[in-house]
C-alpha cells in the first residue's frame, strides 16, 4: 500500500511538474501581471517619443480609455498633425476616425495608426492574458521567464518572451517574436512608479529593434487611473466625440 | 487599356520630370533640416495630462501652387475658351488657413472651423456663389481672388453617452465607401481626385441615440435629422426652399456594420439607402453601400444639340475593399455604378456637339471675316450685325446641359484603385501613392501619383499630379487639362 501511495504521490508531482500546469500556473500569473500593469477599466495618458538615428525626436500624445477585456479608445492629443485622430477597438473590430476627413473607417487590426516605429499593439494592445497563452515557465533568478503564444494570427506578434521581476510581478524585459522566431523589437520597461490606488507599475517603456537600427522608442505613461465608462462610448457613434471624456 | 492620345506631351514630360526632381530634392535635404537636436535629451512631462482645456484653437494652413498645361484640342476647352483662346498653360496659388476653435465644458461644446482664403490665377474662372456664412473679396480683381467662410460651426449637447444633440453646420459623412459615397445624403460629394480633403458642411439639426448590448447585436444608434433649405442655404440638396427630414439606423451585428438612412423633403427626390462593411481577415476589409434616388430627372443632349428629359429611380451603388499586405502596401480597390450618370454614347454625343459647335463658330467667324474684308472693298464701311459671327447655336446648347455633363463622375460605371507604400525603404513618414481613376464604359482614366511626407513635424509636403488619359469623345480624353500639378504644403498648429 506504501508503495501504490508512493507511486501515486509521484506521478501527482509529474503531473503538476508536466508544461500544461505550467500553463495554467503561467496564464494566471500572467493575468497578475495584468492587474500590475493596468485596472480593468481605466484612463490613461501616454507620450510616445520617436527618436531617430540622428537624434532628432517626434512626439505623439495619446489618451486612452478602457473598459473589460476588449473595448478600448485612443485619442490623439499631440501633435497638431495627428490632434483628434483616434481609434476604437471593440473585440477583432477596429476603427480610424481622422477629423474633417469625416466618418470613422473600419481598418484591418494590422493597418498602422500613425507613422513612424510605433505599431497597433504599441497604441491599441489588450491585456497581455487577453492575447496570450503562456507555453511554458522558466525561474530566472529574481525574474520568472514567460513563454507566450498569441491565441491568433490577428495579434502583431506570434511569441513573447517575457522577464517578471518576481517581487513586484511587472515585466522588466519583452522579446517580440515573429511565428519564424525572428526577433522584431524589445520592450524595456523602467522606471518604477506609485500612480496611487496601490498602482506601482514601471512609467517608462523604452524600445528597440533589429529591424530599425538606429531607432528607439520611448512610450511614457501618466495618471494611469482606475475608471469605469459606460458601454456607449465605445461604439462608432461616439468615437467622434470621444475627447469630451477627459476631465 | 488608357490610350494616350493628348497634345503637349513635350509640356506633360517636362513638367513631371520637374515636380519629381523637386520632391526628391526636398526629400534629400530633409534629414539635416529634420535633426531638432542630436542629444538623447528626453521630455517626460506630458502637459496634456494637468488639466483639460475648456477652450482650444488649433488647426492647418495650406499653401497649394498649381501648374496646368491645358488640351487646346479637348471638347471643354473648346466649350469655355472658344471665344478667349488661351495660353498653353496656367498657373495658379492657393493660400488658406483652416483654424479650428473648440469650447468644451460638461454636457454642452461648440466647436467652429473657418476657412480663410486667399487666390491668384493666371487667368480667373468665374466664382460660384457660396452657401452662407460667407463673404467674396475681389470678385472684380483679374487675378485676386480671397473668401472667407464657416465650413463648420455647430453646438452641441451631450447628457448622457447615449444621447447627443447638435445643431449647426457640419459635415455629416454617411457612407463606407473611399472614393465616392452615394448614400451621403445630407453632405456634399467628395473630390474624387482627392477624397481626403476636408470639406463644407450643411446646416443642419441632429439626434444621436446609442444603445450597447452582449450578444451579436452589439451596437444600434438612431440618428434622425432635419436640413433647411433656402438661397445660400444648403441650395444644392433641394431646387427651391424645402425642409429635409431624414435619419440613419446603425447595428453592429456580428461585427458587420450596417446602416440603413432615408432623407425625403418638398422640391427634393426621396431617397433611401444602405451600406455595409466588415473585415473578411485581420488585413482585408470589404464594404458597399447602395441608393435609390426616386423620380430623378436627367437631362440628355444629342448631336443636334437637341435636349430631352427622362425620369426615372436611379440606382446607384458601389463595392470596395481595403487590402494591406505584408509590406505595408494598402490597396483600396472600389468599382461605382453612378445610375444618374451618362452612358459612353450619351457622353460622345455631348462632345461631338461641342466639337461641331466650335466649327461652326470658327466657321461663321472666318465667313463673317470674309464678308467684312468684301464689303469693305466694295466701299461699304458699315459693319454688319444679327448674323452669327461671334456665336454658336450649338456651343449655346451645350452650355445648358454643362453643369452636369461637365462634373467629376459624369459616367454610369467607374473603378478606382489606389495603391499607396506606407515608408518604403525604410524613410520614416513617407507615403507614396498612386490612384487610377477608371471610366469603365470608354476605358479613359486618370492617373495620380502623389507622395506625401512629413518633413518634420507637422509641416507635410505633398506633391502631386493628375494626368487624364484617353482618347478623342472619351470622359477623361476630353477634359481641359492635359495635365496638372499640384505642390501642396500643410503646415499644421
Amino acid at each position: 500500500m506504501r508503495i501504490v501511495k508512493t507511486l501515486f504521490f509521484g506521478l501527482w508531482c509529474l503531473a503538476l511538474s508536466s508544461p500544461s500546469a505550467q500553463a495554467v500556473d503561467g496564464n494566471q500569473l500572467l493575468e497578475q501581471v495584468d492587474r500590475n500593469l493596468a485596472p480593468v477599466s481605466y484612463e490613461m495618458f501616454r507620450k510616445l517619443i520617436n527618436i531617430e538615428p540622428d537624434g532628432s525626436k517626434r512626439e505623439y500624445t495619446l489618451y486612452t480609455v478602457k473598459k473589460d477585456q476588449d473595448k478600448i479608445i485612443s485619442i490623439f492629443l499631440a501633435p497638431a498633425s495627428e490632434k483628434g485622430r483616434s481609434t476604437l477597438r471593440l473585440a477583432e473590430n477596429m476603427w480610424l476616425h481622422i477629423p474633417n476627413v469625416g466618418k470613422p473607417v473600419r481598418i484591418t487590426s494590422l493597418q498602422s495608426v500613425i507613422g513612424g516605429i510605433f505599431n497597433n499593439s504599441d497604441i491599441m494592445g489588450l491585456d497581455f492574458s487577453v492575447e496570450y497563452n503562456v507555453e511554458r515557465m522558466e525561474d530566472a533568478g529574481e525574474a520568472q521567464m514567460l513563454f507566450l503564444k498569441a491565441k491568433s494570427e490577428v495579434v502583431a506578434y506570434d511569441r513573447l518572451e517575457m522577464r517578471v521581476d518576481k517581487k513586484r510581478l511587472v515585466p522588466v524585459e519583452i522579446k517580440c517574436l515573429a511565428a519564424s522566431g525572428m526577433l522584431i523589437k524589445t520592450l524595456y520597461f523602467k522606471e518604477i512608479t506609485d500612480f496611487g490606488e496601490g498602482l506601482v507599475r514601471p512609467a517608462i517603456i523604452e524600445t528597440d529593434s533589429p529591424l530599425h537600427k538606429g531607432y528607439k522608442s520611448v512610450m511614457v505613461f501618466a495618471k494611469v487611473k482606475k475608471r469605469d465608462f459606460p458601454d456607449e462610448i465605445f461604439t462608432l457613434n461616439y468615437l467622434p466625440r470621444a475627447e469630451s471624456l477627459r476631465q | 487599356m488608357c490610350p494616350i492620345d493628348r497634345g503637349h506631351s513635350p509640356y506633360v514630360k517636362d513638367c513631371i520630370l520637374g515636380l519629381i526632381l523637386l520632391g526628391i530634392a526636398l526629400i534629400a535635404v530633409s534629414p539635416a533640416d529634420a535633426a531638432e537636436d542630436t542629444a538623447y535629451d528626453l521630455n517626460f512631462e506630458i502637459p496634456e495630462a494637468e488639466s483639460k482645456e475648456v477652450f482650444k484653437i488649433w488647426g492647418y494652413s495650406e499653401f497649394r501652387p498649381f501648374f496646368r498645361v491645358l488640351d487646346k484640342r479637348s471638347a471643354l476647352y473648346k466649350q469655355k475658351y472658344a471665344k478667349d483662346p488661351q495660353n498653353d498653360t496656367q498657373t495658379n496659388y492657393l493660400l488658406n488657413l483652416r483654424p479650428e476653435i473648440s469650447f468644451d465644458y460638461g454636457h454642452i461644446g461648440a466647436y467652429a472651423r473657418p476657412r480663410l482664403e486667399v487666390d491668384w490665377n493666371e487667368v480667373k474662372s468665374g466664382s460660384i456663389v457660396l452657401d452662407e456664412p460667407s463673404e467674396e473679396f475681389w470678385e472684380r480683381d483679374r487675378h485676386w481672388g480671397a473668401s472667407i467662410m464657416l465650413e463648420e460651426a455647430f453646438v452641441t449637447w451631450r447628457p448622457s453617452p447615449t444621447f447627443t444633440a447638435e445643431a449647426g453646420k457640419k459635415v455629416l459623412n454617411w457612407g463606407k465607401g473611399y472614393a465616392w459615397n452615394p448614400v451621403a445624403f445630407a453632405s456634399r460629394p467628395k473630390d474624387v481626385d482627392d477624397p481626403d480633403h476636408a470639406r463644407e458642411g450643411y446646416v443642419m439639426s441632429y439626434l444621436d441615440y446609442i444603445r450597447s448590448f452582449d450578444g451579436p447585436l452589439k451596437t444600434l444608434a438612431f440618428t434622425p435629422l432635419l436640413l433647411p433649405v433656402a438661397n445660400r442655404l444648403n441650395a444644392e440638396l433641394a431646387t427651391g426652399n424645402s425642409l429635409l427630414f431624414g435619419g440613419k439606423v446603425y447595428a453592429l451585428l456580428y461585427d458587420i456594420d450596417l446602416d440603413l438612412m432615408v432623407m425625403a423633403g418638398n422640391n427634393y427626390n426621396t431617397r433611401v439607402g444602405f451600406d455595409f462593411s466588415t473585415n473578411l481577415t485581420s488585413n482585408l476589409e470589404i464594404h458597399g453601400e447602395s441608393a435609390i434616388r426616386f423620380g430623378y430627372n436627367k437631362n440628355i443632349i444629342n448631336t443636334n444639340g437637341q435636349i430631352r428629359s427622362k425620369t426615372f429611380d436611379a440606382l446607384n451603388f458601389l463595392v470596395g475593399i481595403r487590402y494591406l499586405n505584408s509590406f505595408d502596401t494598402t490597396i483600396i480597390a472600389e468599382y461605382y455604378h453612378n445610375g444618374e450618370g451618362y452612358s459612353p454614347g450619351e457622353l460622345r454625343d455631348y462632345y461631338e456637339l461641342i466639337n461641331d459647335g466650335y466649327d461652326e463658330y470658327v466657321n461663321n467667324k472666318t465667313d463673317s471675316a470674309i464678308q467684312k474684308n468684301l464689303k469693305m472693298l466694295k466701299g461699304n464701311f458699315q459693319t454688319t450685325s444679327g448674323n452669327n459671327a461671334n456665336s454658336s447655336s450649338l456651343l449655346k446648347d451645350s452650355s445648358q446641359v454643362a453643369s452636369t455633363y461637365n462634373k467629376s463622375t459624369a459616367g454610369q460605371d467607374y473603378l478606382y484603385l489606389r495603391i499607396s507604400q506606407k515608408e518604403p525603404f525604410n524613410i520614416l513618414f513617407l507615403t507614396p501613392t498612386l490612384t487610377l481613376i477608371t471610366n469603365l464604359g470608354d476605358l479613359s482614366c486618370s492617373l495620380n501619383p502623389e507622395i506625401s511626407y512629413m518633413i518634420i513635424p507637422n509641416l507635410e509636403l505633398k506633391p502631386r499630379l493628375v494626368i487624364p488619359l484617353g482618347g478623342r469623345l472619351s470622359e477623361f480624353g476630353e477634359k481641359m487639362n492635359a495635365f496638372r500639378g499640384e505642390f501642396r504644403v500643410t503646415y499644421y498648429f
